[in-house]
């Protein structure tokens, strides 16, 4: 299995602020082995969780989206994001083609999708929906990122 | 050609803004001010510092419990490593997280914290009643002060407010234009189509009529329009038709001068040439002088006819009773068409025109005769007489062979015949006194099968009594006579 260690921080800023109002996040990664930097994709695996956050206790529980649904809680953030791209893995199988020294790179990126209200996913057209529709601020959070990086190759 | 309408639209987005301008301020100012009635600022400091309230009493419980569970007082629940197959969760999970010690809240709502702590055999679990304080019910509630305010927060409401004002505002204020479109262009159709009536009238398209359905004052509008056009083309016809017989008088008065002054001298000449003529010879020259003479009498007559059409006697108008006249012009004539029937339809209320009396004689004459004429031995004449409005009408019909399409487009040019006798200027005579005398003769549908004529004369009204001076002559004393007289 192909897993990546030291990622970057993305329980942090925004999401961290949100986690502590109570919300939950969600965070969709993405980890793609490339022939060469922004080249043809070698192999993919993505993977979903979900964050959410004791107040009381001030440590964040990871849920594990898809089979096999895995949870773990009481994590500080740093812990959280590294049991995240602990979960995250290629396996060794769908890099066949690569042989031990061939160079190749991995790019690793998340999305934040947005999370959508009841309010907001209602279509129909009230005057209440134009208000909310309307009013409506820009949003500047981060709702991304990726990182790529290289060469790398299986005899490291 | 649109501007009517145009301004009409215009008036109405001129008289509509500014309210609506003023309205929209307003709504805008009712809202600034709800706006600052709004409780979110407080609701989010009031959640930050219950947040904090209720963290510091569960860290002091938490203190407490490990204390007391260091100290031996509270009893732990032991689970055992044996029995790890029916540990509950969180304490598995525990287990399997590495940490030396957790703590957690269980039991309905978080209403217990628990102390879990690992030991050589296995997982103690110390428990404490937090007093009926449920901590993951006050976590929802958090949650959901929190995603409010910040939903709140992720909003500008008043842009929000005004915005859907705005564009609730403009799309009533445009649904409302789209039936002021219509009624305008409703209202200024009309106006427009008489518009361009005028116009085609006044450039010669003397037949333009509109058409309309409506009854009000632009309904009435119209329809005045329509008589007017219609007034101003019969009279035209008129005009034209009396300036065409004052030409046409013109030449017959210089023929009938002209033959006149001819056919003199040669009546003279030839009787001299008789009276000089020998014996011998007197027989046959009685006879040619004979024909020479019947024939200039013969063209007399033709110039006397010429002379009668080309004179204008003065017309001396009064109140006439035209039933009476009807009756008297048919007695006359009856003995020179002793073999027609006469029938009359005449008015009870004996209408009574404002005419000259002899103009209006010989029209009656000229029609009863031509009538008396087409119908022949055996034949009917049916005469009626009928109040139409401010005029009187009276129709002569005939139970003769009708008239020829030529015929009724000729029929009231001078000098043009199609009977045996007469001069062919009857007709036209008539018509001129007709018109002359503010009325008219028209060709109509026979109800005899033949020929029928429909005189219309001005009636008697109480303007013309007024100004009207008595007559004695032809008909009853005058306009203020007795209408039972003649």
């Amino acid at each position: 299995m192909l897993r990546v260690r030291s990622g970057f921080g993305f329980i942090e800023g925004a999401v961290m602020d949100q986690l502590r109002d109570g919300r939950s996040v969600r965070v969709d990664f993405a980890l793609t082995v490339l022939h060469a930097p922004r080249g043809s994709m070698i192999a993919e695996a993505r993977q979903s969780f979900t964050l959410s956050f004791d107040v009381w206790e001030e440590r964040i529980a990871v849920t594990r989206i898809g089979a096999p649904t895995r949870s773990v809680s009481h994590l500080r953030p740093r812990d959280a994001e590294a049991w995240c791209l602990e979960s995250l893995a290629v396996a060794r199988s769908e890099l066949s083609q690569l042989t031990r020294d061939t160079p190749f790179w991995i790019r690793l990126e998340y999305t934040l999708p947005d999370v959508v209200s009841d309010s907001e996913a209602d279509e129909t057209l009230t005057i209440r929906r134009l208000i909310d529709v309307l009013s409506r601020r820009p949003k500047d959070v981060e709702t991304g990122k990726s990182v790529e990086s290289g060469p790398f190759r299986l005899s490291d | 050609m649109y501007r009517l309408r145009n301004r009409l639209i215009a008036a109405f987005v001129v008289s509509t803004i500014l309210p609506l301008a003023a309205s929209i301020w307003i709504a805008s100012s009712l809202l600034d001010r709800s706006l600052g009635y709004a409780t979110t600022g407080e609701v989010d400091r009031l959640s930050r510092t219950l947040e904090g309230t209720v963290r510091q009493f569960y860290q002091r419980e938490r203190e407490s419990l490990k204390l007391d569970a260091t100290a031996g007082r509270v009893a732990p629940t032991h689970f055992a490593v044996a029995d790890q197959s029916t540990w509950p969760e969180p304490v598995r999970a525990f287990w399997d997280s590495g940490e030396a010690e957790r703590f957690g809240v269980s039991g309905p709502g978080g209403d217990h914290l628990d102390f879990l702590r690992k030991g050589t055999r296995g997982v103690e679990v110390f428990s404490r009643d937090l007093g009926g304080i449920h901590m993951r019910e006050l976590s929802a509630e958090f949650g959901r002060t929190r995603a409010l305010v910040g939903s709140i927060a992720s909003r500008d409401l008043r842009r929000g407010f005004t915005l859907t004002l705005l564009l609730l505002i403009a799309l009533v204020w445009l649904v409302s234009l789209v039936p002021l479109m219509f009624i305008a262009h409703r209202v200024s159709r009309p106006i427009q189509q008489l518009t361009a009536g005028l116009t085609d009238f006044a450039g010669g398209d003397w037949d333009r009529r509109i058409e309309t359905s409506r009854s009000d004052e632009v309904g009435h509008a119209v329809a005045a329009f329509n008589h007017m056009a219609e007034q101003l083309r019969t009279n035209r016809d008129r005009i034209v038709y009396l300036a065409q017989m004052s030409s046409w008088q013109s030449l017959a008065r210089k023929t009938a001068h002209e033959l006149k002054n001819s056919l003199t001298p040669i009546r003279l000449t030839v009787e001299e040439m008789l009276a000089r003529q020998p014996t011998a010879d007197r027989a046959f020259m009685e006879q040619a002088a004979q024909i020479v003479v019947s024939e200039i009498e013969s063209l007399e007559g033709r110039v006397r006819a010429f002379s009668e059409f080309a004179s204008d006697p003065p017309v001396r108008p009064e109140s006439l009773d035209v039933n009476t006249l009807v009756t008297e012009r048919i007695a006359l004539l009856k003995p020179a068409h002793a073999a027609t029937t006469y029938h009359l339809r005449l008015d009870a209320d004996r209408p009574r025109v404002y005419a000259g009396a002899d103009p209006v004689k010989g029209i009656l004459t000229n029609l009863l005769e031509n009538a008396a004429d087409a119908a022949g031995p055996g034949g009917t004449v049916l005469t009626v007489t009928r109040a139409a409005g401010d005029h009187i009408v009276i129709e002569v019909h005939d139970s003769g062979p009708g008239l020829s399409d030529q015929a009724a487009e000729t029929l009231f040019e001078p000098t043009i015949t199609f009977k045996k006798h007469g001069m062919g200027l009857g007709l036209s005579i008539a018509r001129k006194n007709a018109l002359v005398s503010g009325g008219d003769i028209s060709v109509v549908d026979g109800q005899l099968g033949g020929a029928a004529f429909r005189v219309t004369l001005p009636a008697v009204g109480p303007k013309v009594r007024r100004h009207a001076s008595p007559k004695p002559h032809g008909g009853d004393g005058g306009p203020e006579g007795s209408r039972d007289g003649s």
